[in-house]
């Protein structure tokens, strides 16, 4: 994965560890200031060391950890570099989901050996979006429900996420929120 | 062919669309012209809020509809352009525009993507573009932060340098109360052949802890990068205790030296961190032992610009697990490293080190069969003399004599803070014919050359209160003809030493003292 995401660790553990656990996270995960380039491409196992190492410091499950980090990577992108391309690519959930895969295209071209899942909309109505999500990567899917969750914080909304496993895709996630004449 | 779009269809196609009457006044926008520019409603004039031009040109939309030819307009309202065609429209036209971006920055753009239709090709650009300003801005803060490392390694290595300093200060004092005291000593059993014996095996092992700390002394003086002729075969020589402690007693140290006479224009300290740092990655790819081999040979060739013809050629060997291709094809990338908690920089430095000198590197690696680093160093063509614009060094350069001789009898003040150390340097210059006067503070120095005359004052610098250089400049003002020599193994960088005053390095050799003092008492 792409040294962002590493430097996104870093950000959530030290708002919410500080720098001692960090520490110890980059000693656990045999990592220092050289995995923390964010255009440089690591080798996923890197990336996992490192999640693996933030969700033991944080004494929570791998899943429960990359669930907390998809809902957190949302704020840490929007305060970020990459916050004028989160408000540009929908300024409402159902617009924001439909344009994911635009997003992800173009960062496919600046990022030639990104790994870029898959997002389609396939049925929308007022207050419920399901989702497809494809990846070639496994083991993803709590970091998935951890951005829709984030996604429905950014976007000021209550709702909630399931998901399932159709044969056809990797998950399929069912998003239920208020609209906001229903709050 | 007439085509029929339903108000939705038009919006998602152009959704920066106007339809106007025939006297081109707003009938109905699409969605981006709504948003982007609320002030241009039904009944409004189009030429109240665009400028419009074909091909730089002035233009009309009733001119061009339905000739394909491509419209620009120009919100005379906002820094926006729309671009696209107008169409004969129920009884007015259409114009089927889209937005056309000035600039693709979308910070503060108010941009969306709704903006523009799906097919648009400017939404990608925008993305892009922003994409790659953002990563900019990204690797900006990773250099700021390892700028940020990088300084506070560096006032932390200051500080480590200056402890270590001080410590090699303390640590040759020690030294030089062994020293002294086994040539005291040997003097005292002249005829005791064992016990004699076992007097030089103190006193070898005392010179080479003195070696050591030479070396930490060179590699804690940071700050001195200037550069100067140096013989790498002598520099390595010279380290060689250094360099053995470095790897360690499970790796075995083998210097192959060829390269005698050879100078080249380098830093001798950042020498020695490039050589430490390449025997530090030798040993740590030998875990579990092996052989280290440290060569050096000249070489005849011309570089690419038809240069240097003479290269010394240092080769740091070691018999490790090798590195595999694409390992070693990054070895010397600043960053890159496969050690746990490695910080990429080791080779990086080496490199860096070899261009400033104008030089080169190569690395060699088979795994499973040991790597070797070629460190390729222009020799000096003449060899010049060291400009090294330092502190006169007479330890190094005078020649000890084979034995003592009586001298002229001459007043000798000694100034140093670590009583055994005075004791033994007042008792052997004593026997070598010297009047000494020994004390061990600034005041009280200036407490005996205000009673008596001296012909030289032997001071070590750091002293507890004044020091050595603030006492020695007291006392060449009351007697100018004072010889001054300084005696430490560390000299703070605030010292301020004048130009006439002799420095001995600490630990301090009884032969050599004795000689200084006597060519400076003569003189």
């Amino acid at each position: 994965m792409y040294g962002m995401i590493h430097r996104a660790v870093r950000q959530m553990v030290l708002d919410r560890a500080g720098k001692l656990a960090w520490s110890e996270i980059e000693a656990m995960a045999g990592i220092g200031q050289s995995e923390l380039i964010s255009a440089e491409s690591y080798d996923d196992a890197i990336t996992l060391r490192l999640i693996a190492g933030a969700a033991e410091c944080s004494k929570v499950t791998l899943d429960e950890f990359l669930l907390e980090f998809g809902r957190y990577w949302i704020q840490y992108a929007e305060q970020g570099s990459f916050g004028a391309i989160l408000k540009f690519t929908g300024n409402d959930l159902p617009t924001f989901l439909r344009n994911l895969n635009r997003l992800h295209g173009s960062v496919q071209s600046v990022m030639p050996v990104a790994q870029m899942p898959s997002f389609i909309v396939v049925r929308e109505e007022d207050g419920l979006i399901e989702l497809d999500y494809s990846s070639s990567r496994q083991g993803m899917v709590p970091f998935v429900e951890g951005l829709l969750q984030g996604l429905l914080d950014r976007f000021g909304l209550q709702g909630h996420v399931e998901h399932t496993y159709p044969e056809t895709v990797t998950a399929r996630f069912r998003i239920a929120f208020k609209t906001g004449s229903e709050r | 062919m007439k085509i029929q779009l339903s108000q939705e269809q038009r919006d998602a196609i152009f959704p920066a669309n106007i339809v106007l009457d025939q006297k081109l006044r707003l009938v109905a926008v699409g969605p981006t012209i709504s948003r982007r520019f609320p002030a241009f409603t039904p009944g409004e004039k189009l030429l109240n809020h665009f400028r419009l031009t074909v091909s730089g040109q002035e233009a009309n939309v009733e001119d061009v509809a339905g000739t394909g030819t491509m419209l620009r307009l120009r919100s005379l309202i906002s820094d926006e352009v729309l671009r696209g065609w107008a169409i004969p429209w129920q009884s007015g036209y259409l114009l089927a525009l889209r937005l056309a971006p000035l600039n693709y920055d979308l910070e503060n753009s108010g941009l969306q993507i709704t903006d523009f239709a799906a097919d648009d090709p400017a939404v990608h650009a925008l993305l892009m573009f922003s994409m790659q300003r953002a990563l900019l801005e990204e690797e900006r803060l990773v250099a700021l932060e390892l700028d940020h490392a990088r300084q506070q390694s560096m006032e932390l290595a200051d500080r480590l340098s200056r402890a270590a300093g001080f410590m090699a200060h303390d640590f040759n004092n020690f030294l030089s109360i062994i020293m002294l005291n086994s040539e005291r000593l040997k003097r005292e059993i002249v005829d005791q052949p064992q016990a004699l014996r076992l007097v030089d095996v103190i006193a070898g092992a005392a010179a080479r802890g003195s070696a050591i700390t030479r070396s930490l002394m060179t590699l804690s003086n940071q700050r001195d990068d200037s550069r100067i002729p140096v013989s790498l075969d002598a520099l390595i020589e010279e380290n060689r205790p250094f360099f053995a402690t470095t790897v360690g007693a499970r790796v075995r140290l083998d210097l192959d030296l060829r390269a005698a006479g050879a100078k080249t224009l380098v830093s001798p300290v950042a020498t020695l961190n490039c050589l430490l740092n390449l025997l530090i990655n030798a040993r740590d790819a030998m875990p579990r032992g092996g052989c280290v081999k440290l060569s050096s040979r000249v070489e005849e060739r011309t570089d690419v610009s038809g240069g240097c013809k003479r290269w010394v050629e240092i080769e740091v060997a070691d018999t490790g697990q090798g590195m595999a291709k694409e390992v070693c094809d990054r070895a010397f990338d600043p960053l890159f490293s496969t050690k746990a908690h490695g910080t990429g920089l080791g080779l990086a430095s080496v490199r860096e080190f070899a261009v400033d000198a104008g030089g080169e590197t190569r690395i060699v690696s088979t795994e499973g069969a040991g790597t070797r680093v070629y460190l390729n160093l222009p020799c000096l063509d003449h060899e010049a003399k060291a400009a090294s614009g330092g502190r006169p060094d007479l330890q190094r350069s005078s020649s000890a004599p084979a034995h003592l001789v009586e001298y002229d009898r001459a007043d000798v003040l000694v100034v140093e803070d670590e009583a055994f150390a005075l004791e033994a340097l007042c008792e052997l210059l004593n026997i070598s014919g010297f009047d000494v006067t020994g004390v061990t503070s600034g005041a009280a120095a200036m407490e005996e050359l205000g009673r008596k005359r001296f012909k030289a004052l032997l001071t070590d610098i750091v002293l507890p209160g004044e020091s050595g250089a603030e006492l020695a400049a007291q006392a060449s003002r009351i007697d100018p003809g004072l010889k001054v020599i300084l005696m430490s193994g560390y000299v703070p960088q605030e010292e301020s030493l004048e130009e006439d005053w002799l420095f001995l390095r600490k630990p301090i050799d009884a032969r050599v003292v004795t000689e200084m003092l006597r060519t400076a008492t003569r003189a």
